[in-house]
């Protein structure tokens, strides 16, 4: 009888599954991580929006706080879109994700003024968010700004 | 009969042809992984650097400074935003201030770095590390009126050292630049 050389076709298929079983796996992980980099990576940019946002939000309630009360209204507040740092789009901005680089951001700062006159208290909600596969993640700031700190 | 070994050249083409399309596709997630890891690194950098340099800058001005000053040694002759509706901004990129024991510090941008100086210490401390960057360095100061303090505004770029010694790169991995701006009252004025 022939001696047989090498492997059966059982021995090579079993091989082969938990071969390519271990590198879809490994694939698998490897993708996912590089996704996650990728979320981290916008994270760190939107929490520094914002905080720029609200570092300018905060300059320029120090500027002129009279002004700076005329921006906001009491009840809901005024929302304005924080593209470029300043008051210029006094709404939502809706599907416009149109800041930092990629463009991919958006920013949009609330302001309801505590019921008072003068206006002694505003409350301030700052927020980028931005879309990642198909689901909207947000950082979001709260803070109280008044007039004596 | 000779008896054969090896591989046959057909199953040789089946081999290389599945190397041929795995090990690209292995080779371009593990350089999306160190892409991706050399820009986080380097974005967490600058934004820990940029948050101390602003952080630290806000909290000297709003708890030592009381006076203003544009030239070196602080005098009532240069003394600069103390009556109202006075803005100034500085063309050599440094400002200084007097502080409560009559010492006095100084804000200064010089070659890339910001630095802090002190009259009491006698030492100049660099804000940021070599690895980064600091452009376009703004300051200056204005006065609403002489009932309330006079802010000073700071505004800087910071971004990290490329390979190419500055703050562009061929590789969009190796950038990364973040605007840092603001506005400190001061506190005893």
């Amino acid at each position: 009888m022939k001696i047989k050389l090498g492997f059966s076709l059982i021995e090579v298929l079993v091989f082969v599954t938990i071969l390519s079983l271990f590198f879809v796996a490994a694939m698998a992980i490897a993708t996912y991580s590089l996704r996650n980099m990728k979320i981290n990576q916008h994270k760190i940019l939107a929490s520094h929006y914002t905080e720029e946002g609200l570092e300018w939000v905060r300059s320029e309630k120090e500027d002129d706080w009279g002004q700076f009360t005329d921006r906001g209204a009491t009840g809901t507040g005024i929302t304005y879109c924080l593209i470029g740092l300043n008051w210029s789009t006094a709404t939502e901005c809706g599907t416009n994700f149109e800041l930092g680089i990629p463009p991919i951001f958006k920013r949009e700062v609330n302001l309801i003024n505590q019921v008072g006159n003068p206006v002694t208290q505003v409350n301030v909600t700052m927020a980028v968010s931005w879309i990642e596969g198909g689901t909207t993640l947000s950082i979001p700031i709260n803070t109280t700004l008044k007039v004596l700190e | 009969m000779k008896k054969k070994t090896g591989f046959t050249l057909i199953e040789m083409l089946v081999v290389i042809g599945v190397v041929i399309l795995v090990v690209p596709s292995i080779f371009v997630i593990i350089f999306g992984i160190m892409r991706e890891q050399t820009k986080i690194y380097r974005l967490s950098i600058i934004k820990k650097e940029g948050d101390f340099i602003l952080n630290n800058i806000s909290n000297l001005i709003k708890s030592r400074a009381i006076t203003i000053h544009s030239a070196n040694p602080p005098t009532e002759i240069n003394q600069v935003c103390a009556i109202s509706d006075d803005e100034f901004t500085s063309s050599n990129d440094r400002i200084f201030f007097t502080d409560p024991e009559n010492n006095w510090f100084r804000i200064l941008w010089s070659s890339n770095v910001i630095a802090s100086y002190s009259s009491f210490t006698a030492s100049s401390v660099n804000l940021n590390s070599s690895n980064a960057i600091i452009e376009n360095f703004s300051i200056g100061c204005e006065r609403a009126s002489t009932y309330s303090g006079p802010t000073v505004s700071i505004s800087f770029e910071i971004c990290y050292k490329t390979s190419l010694g500055s703050c562009t790169s061929t590789r969009p991995e190796e950038t990364a630049t973040m605007y840092y701006q603001t506005k400190i009252k001061l506190r005893n004025y």
